[in-house]
């Protein structure tokens, strides 16, 4: 590489060079994952899936939840609205047996908006009770939508298939079919199916949910929101339309959580009622409180943790020693993996206790004192912990 | 110190980039072989053939997939000692879903490629989920179920006769035995999905030639406390129960049943019992009233076949509780897994599409009692056998229950599928 970028910026060449570092370090993570599905096997970009619906679920739980200060444990129930009714709006009206199966044969790009404008309008529908409660009593209000959408998801066969729910239509983009064929696709040697091709759609989704949250949190709405979780009161007097901005929270929250529904319905090819209990909900807090409350960056990193965790866990207990294997009835693997995942979620609360974003950015400031020598890199940002009320 | 930083941050781009491009994937489609003069397919070497088995030992029906599970392992050990099949050991790739679909999904992607046919897959929203990859790749598969909605399905095998077969028997049996008469309700009670809903049609079919009255309860596994849909049979009158749930419920409903006063014979289909209940408070109330209708044997039933299957896994499984049905349904599937592989062997044919072809071709095939009557697969949407036999419960025996004979009623073996 030549020098001429000394002579173009003769100005603040260090500012600049950490800048296009950062610039050029995030084009190599794109190149790579975007890389990733020639290489994956299915496991592990199903798994990948997984973390990308996770991604998006907890960046609006952390807009809710860290920024806002609005404990919801009804996460669960928004993504099961997003991937029920992606699945509604997108499927055929069939009979298949005994079993009816409704659905409005939308094209699936609107299904797939139209299921996050439903679970947008539920979000917004609950909100007028959940800006009236704060926290752990709005954390209880909301686990009731969670009980109450699992009787709905059990009862209502005709539109939830019940107990053993219904299969989800691909997606598809102007007749490009986000399955394994219509058409073939076979990029460098390996065939592009199913997988492959929703992996792109899920990065997709990832950016623009992560930009958009990221652009809402570091932005004026952020600042009022911030305002609200410190004090309502004093967010009032600051001329905060508290009521307002709770409920536009709890409404971009329970969106974000419909789209994390259709990416996971769409991964898996079933949504059945037990994939949306109370525990996933628990999971998505779980992904915000490891991550660092209120941090985009620290769920996507939480969200990254949860749900990648268990299945390298899965994969590789196995060969852990004092393991048996799967079938012997013994210590086996899926039980090992349960056990490593909790000590694993105790171990990242006590050594990182501001969240995996924090620890990130203290490794950073560590490494950047070192390398960088700019004025914003040696002020060390000080990680707080945010407080969940 | 800036120079050398920037050069580095150019190379991580480049050297990205560099190894997407030039690296090689290693995602091979697997395609078909010859090997010793047989066609080969996925899952299957010069040596080995590997089945997969998606069961459930963490979730909710772990009391049933562990045994079940551990009666195939030790099937294909004992077989593979005398030399495997098709002159290949059989190994087993073994995924535990615990009843969680995605996980389901997950593990069936992961074991996919590398087997041949699917030894098990337990559970009713799993098979749901995984029957469109199925039919996609060509997978035979054994159904640790009996859903007669599977039957007219070319990939999926069941080992006895269906929940709607077992509630027609059962049925007809309590009219044979004056436990019912004509003019008579029945209650039923049943899980919401392909279980339950394929026995209350069952029940529904024999209750109309034989002149009684269903009161159908619908439940889902979520429910665990029987109390009011026993209110409702008792407000109904009715003089027996049809039950087509899980082992909790089916405690919750003798044990109910009973301390309310509701004194009624109870017939449970096989998913329904399970010998830890004899452990609960319910026990006496089972003893009492309850009646077991599968194709499976009773691991107590005094015929070689069984006494050996039992004999062995107790050897094998000192410390384990005495064989349930559930080992003898393992091994029945092991069995006829094994029946096919020989017959694709002989086709000299060892690809999932041999494998298919194999299994239809199967007919009359004697278990030595394991199943209640031999097994035919040349007929899709047919039952493979319409026998069962009806047990009752007895703590004092191995498995907890004692044959009361095989029932192979008329209105069974009239009956035809979705009618």
């Amino acid at each position: 590489v030549s020098e001429p970028a000394a002579d173009r910026w003769p100005r603040g060449r260090a500012v600049l060079t950490a800048r296009t570092a950062r610039w050029l370090g995030w084009a190599a993570l794109a190149i790579i994952l975007a890389a990733l599905p020639l290489y994956l096997t299915p496991y592990w970009e199903q798994a990948g899936l997984f973390a990308m619906a996770a991604i998006i679920g907890a960046a609006g739980l952390t807009v809710l939840t860290g920024t806002t200060g609005q404990l919801s444990l009804a996460h669960a129930f928004f993504l099961a609205i997003g991937a029920y009714g992606y699945a509604y709006l997108a499927a055929h009206h069939t009979t298949i047996g005994v079993s009816v199966q409704t659905g409005l044969g939308w094209p699936p790009v609107l299904a797939a908006i139209g299921a996050v404008a439903i679970a947008g309008a539920a979000g917004a529908a609950f909100s007028t009770i959940s800006s009236r409660l704060r926290g752990i009593y709005l954390g209880i209000a909301s686990l009731g939508l969670v009980f109450i959408g699992q009787q709905v998801l059990f009862n209502a066969t005709t539109l939830t298939g019940g107990y053993n729910g219904r299969d989800v239509p691909p997606f598809a983009i102007a007749g490009f079919q986000f399955a394994d064929s219509h058409p073939a696709l076979t990029i460098l040697g390996v065939p592009y199916g199913q997988l492959e091709r929703l992996w792109y759609l899920g990065l997709a989704l990832v950016v623009l949910a992560c930009w958009y949250a990221r652009n809402l949190v570091k932005g004026r709405p952020g600042r009022a929101l911030e305002a609200v979780r410190d004090g309502e009161i004093s967010a009032a007097v600051m001329g905060v339309n508290v009521r307002r901005y709770k409920a536009a929270a709890f409404t971009i929250s329970s969106m974000y959580a419909g789209l994390a529904g259709v990416l996971f319905a769409l991964t898996v090819g079933q949504v059945v009622p037990n994939s949306f209990d109370f525990t996933l909900s628990i999971s998505y807090v779980v992904m915000i409180v490891i991550g660092g409350p209120g941090s985009i960056g620290g769920a996507v990193l939480g969200a990254i943790f949860v749900s990648v965790l268990p299945q390298v866990l899965d994969q590789y207990s196995g060969s852990l020693p004092l393991i048996s294997p799967t079938g012997s009835g013994g210590f086996d693997a899926a039980l090992a993996s349960d056990m490593l995942y909790g000590l694993a979620v105790i171990a990242v609360l006590v050594f990182a206790p501001a969240g995996l974003a924090g620890l990130g950015e203290r490794t950073r400031n560590r490494f950047a004192r070192h390398v960088i020598t700019t004025p914003q890199a040696s002020a060390p940002a000080s990680p707080e912990r945010k407080t969940i009320p | 110190m800036t120079r050398p930083h920037r050069r580095a941050s150019w190379a991580a781009p480049a050297l990205a980039l560099a190894i997407a491009v030039t690296g090689c994937s290693t995602k091979a489609a697997s395609n078909t072989a010859h090997s010793g003069g047989i066609k080969t397919g996925p899952g299957v070497t010069s040596t080995t053939i590997t089945l997969g088995v998606l069961t459930d030992e963490s979730g909710v029906f772990a009391s049933l997939g562990t045994p079940l599970t551990q009666a195939q392992q030790l099937y294909w050990q004992l077989q593979d000692a005398k030399g495997g099949v098709c002159g290949r050991q059989v190994k087993l790739d073994i995924g535990d879903h615990g009843y969680v679909v995605q996980k389901a999904v997950t593990l069936y992607t992961d074991m996919s490629p590398g087997i041949l046919a699917l030894d098990q897959l337990l559970g009713s929203p799993e098979s749901a989920a995984l029957l469109p990859a199925i039919e996609q790749n060509g997978m035979y598969t054994e159904i640790a179920g009996w859903p007669g909605d599977l039957l007219d399905n070319k990939y999926t095998q069941i080992t006895g006769a269906s929940y709607d077969i077992e509630a027609i028997n059962a049925i007809d049996w309590l009219v044979k035995t004056g436990k019912l008469t004509r003019g008579d309700s029945v209650g039923e009670l049943y899980f919401q999905g392909d279980y339950g809903q394929n026995a209350l049609a069952g029940a529904r079919y024999a209750a109309g030639k034989d002149g009684l009255k269903v009161v159908a309860q619908e439940i889902t596994p979520a429910d665990t406390d029987m109390t009011s849909q026993v209110a409702e049979f008792k407000r109904s009158g009715v003089k027996a129960i049809i039950g087509s749930e899980a082992p909790p419920q089916t405690a919750s409903l003798a044990g109910v049943a009973m301390a309310t006063g509701l004194h009624v014979p109870i017939v449970v289909d096989g998913p329904g019992f399970d010998p830890h209940l004899l452990g609960t408070a319910a026990a006496s109330a089972l003893k009492a009233n309850v009646y077991v209708v599968t194709s499976l044997a009773p691991p107590s039933l005094g015929v070689p076949t069984v006494s050996q299957v039992t004999s062995t896994w107790t050897a094998r499984y000192p410390k384990s509780p005495p064989a349930a049905v559930s080992v003898i349904t393992g091994w029945a599937q092991a069995e006829i897994m094994n029946k096919v592989l020989q017959q694709a062997c002989t086709d000299k044919n060892l690809t999932r599409q041999g494998v298919l072809t194999a299994f239809h071709q199967l007919s009359s095939i004697n278990t030595g009692g394991l199943v209640a009557a031999p097994l035919s697969y040349t007929t899709l949407g047919q039952p493979p056998e319409r026998a069962v036999y009806i047990a009752s419960v007895d703590p004092a025996l191995p498995g907890g229950t004692k044959s009361l004979g095989v029932v192979e009623s008329a209105n069974a073996k009239t009956y035809q599928e979705g009618q």
